[in-house]
């Protein structure tokens, strides 16, 4: 019986091990480590984005549900964009709690659009993992409160039409 | 005929002159390549040093008043950065840093500098693109994309009556955006079908393995510093790169990891068409005004 329970706690610490390196490596194939200077330029245009405002603009409230297929820390810092570098939203992992967007519709456009790419930047080792979304959302078609659930899949697979075809991440709109 | 004639000396009425001219060249980041950093990291930035300075010579490039750079710094180093340092001291080029999709699309909208209007003459970009849209920071964050969208919304009097349009990112030709930008702005674009290839810009492939013999021999004593690579390389300090490549030992053995190769007279030469996807027609295409 003994023999049987360390075998037991073997077995669950391989399985245990084995999600963990799988989950981490699965993590790192769209994560890079960057340098100083590299999170210094992220933190920059971060800060050049969220100072760029535009008054005369309206904004289209969108409701997200995000979904990573890896367990984040406390210090990892999600970044959700509008596809063209506006910085909509940043912060914790939100979990299963709806994330509300103010997403501008710019008057010098045609409908407004957006794709919600999602970012997450661990300082602490200098990790930055970016998942780029295919799919755009037309503001005419796209009411106030409408919400999508974006899953950050934990394979990449072609998506058609898109300015990126390889992707991680699928976009359900629904409500 | 009173204008044209009148006694104003022309230093003083130069309403008929010509308009000032500007060469912008835009560089996006380079991200994409992260096993490869020491051969790829500085492709764009080799081909835009070398047109910048005028070593390198674009289809139907001419001089113009002002050569202004537009650059995407994420992802580079100091090193590298320092290289248009260079231009910006030694060869009057402006330089231009750019975080944001923005930030470029008001530089060449606002054509008026130091009082005085300045149309684009040649309009280049070397950076990765994806089809339908120039992507100045691929794969990485924040996002700066140019889509043909973006262009369109400029207005279409930036450009010189002969102006151009060259773009040396992938796919530009594909799904009108090309000809889009040629019938809006009314200058020629020249752009690829096909994926484009930067893999000889910046060293002749000949020369691999002497590079990378001098990268090993001279980083047993220098390692972590810059290093010379005679006679018209240097490489810098670059570290980082995809978690999943500290699995992978091909630039360790090679001795190039942490390292991007630099040609200090910039590209040896432009980036041409690439292979895939086959289906499209090779070579640069040039687009007209629909209907000319």
């Amino acid at each position: 019986m003994k023999w049987l329970g360390v075998i037991g706690v073997i077995a669950v610490l391989a399985v245990g091990s084995y999600f963990y390196i799988t989950q981490e490596a699965y993590m790192h194939e769209y994560c890079r480590i960057i340098d100083e200077e590299h999170l210094g330029w992220i933190d920059a245009a971060d800060a050049e984005s969220r100072a760029n405002i535009w008054p005369e603009e309206q904004t289209r409230v969108i409701y997200l549900q995000l979904k990573l297929p890896f367990r984040t820390r406390s210090d990892d810092v999600i970044k959700i964009d509008d596809g063209t570098g506006y910085l909509l939203y940043e912060g914790p992992d939100p979990g299963n709690q709806l994330i509300t967007l103010h997403v501008p519709i710019r008057s010098k456009s045609p409908p407004g659009d957006a794709s919600f790419g999602v970012a997450v930047l661990r300082r602490s080792q200098r990790l930055s993992c970016v998942f780029d979304n295919p799919e755009w959302i037309d503001f005419d078609e796209t009411p106030d409160g409408a919400t999508f659930l974006i899953e950050v899949l934990d394979k990449p697979y072609f998506f058609e039409g898109g300015y990126w075809n390889d992707t991680a991440i699928r976009q359900t709109r629904l409500r | 005929m009173s204008t044209l004639f009148s006694n104003t000396p022309v230093d003083d009425d130069c309403a008929h002159c010509p308009p000032k001219t500007e060469n912008i060249i835009v560089m996006g980041s380079e991200q994409l390549y992260t096993r490869n950093v020491f051969w790829l990291k500085s492709m764009f930035l080799s081909c835009g040093f070398g047109v910048a300075q005028g070593s390198l010579w674009p289809p139907g490039w001419q001089n113009a008043d002002r050569t202004t750079l537009l650059y995407v710094p994420i992802g580079y180093s100091r090193w590298q950065l320092l290289t248009l340092d260079f231009l910006r001291d030694n060869l009057d080029v402006n330089i231009v840093r750019c975080l944001s999709t923005s930030t470029v699309l008001n530089y060449l909208r606002n054509r008026t500098i130091d009082g005085v209007e300045h149309k684009i003459r040649n309009l280049v970009f070397f950076s990765h693109g994806v089809v339908g849209a120039i992507d100045l920071n691929y794969l990485d964050h924040p996002k700066l994309l140019l889509r043909t969208l973006d262009f369109t919304s400029l207005p279409s009097d930036i450009f010189s009556s002969d102006g151009q349009i060259l773009s040396y990112a992938c796919q530009t030709a594909q799904d009108h955006c090309a000809q889009t930008l040629a019938d809006h702005f009314d200058v020629p674009v020249r752009a690829f079908y096909r994926k484009t290839f930067y893999g000889n810009c910046l060293r002749d492939p000949s020369d691999t393995d002497r590079i990378t013999a001098i990268m090993r021999e001279q980083r047993e004593t220098r390692d972590g510093q810059k290093i010379d690579i005679p006679p018209e390389h240097e490489a810098f300090p670059h570290p980082g790169g995809f978690v999943a490549n500290m699995m992978s030992r091909s630039s360790r053995e090679e001795g190039t990891d942490n390292y991007a190769l630099w040609r200090k007279l910039g590209a040896i030469a432009l980036p041409v068409t690439g292979n895939d996807p086959p289906q499209q027609p090779s070579g640069m295409a040039e687009f007209q005004l629909s209907g000319d």
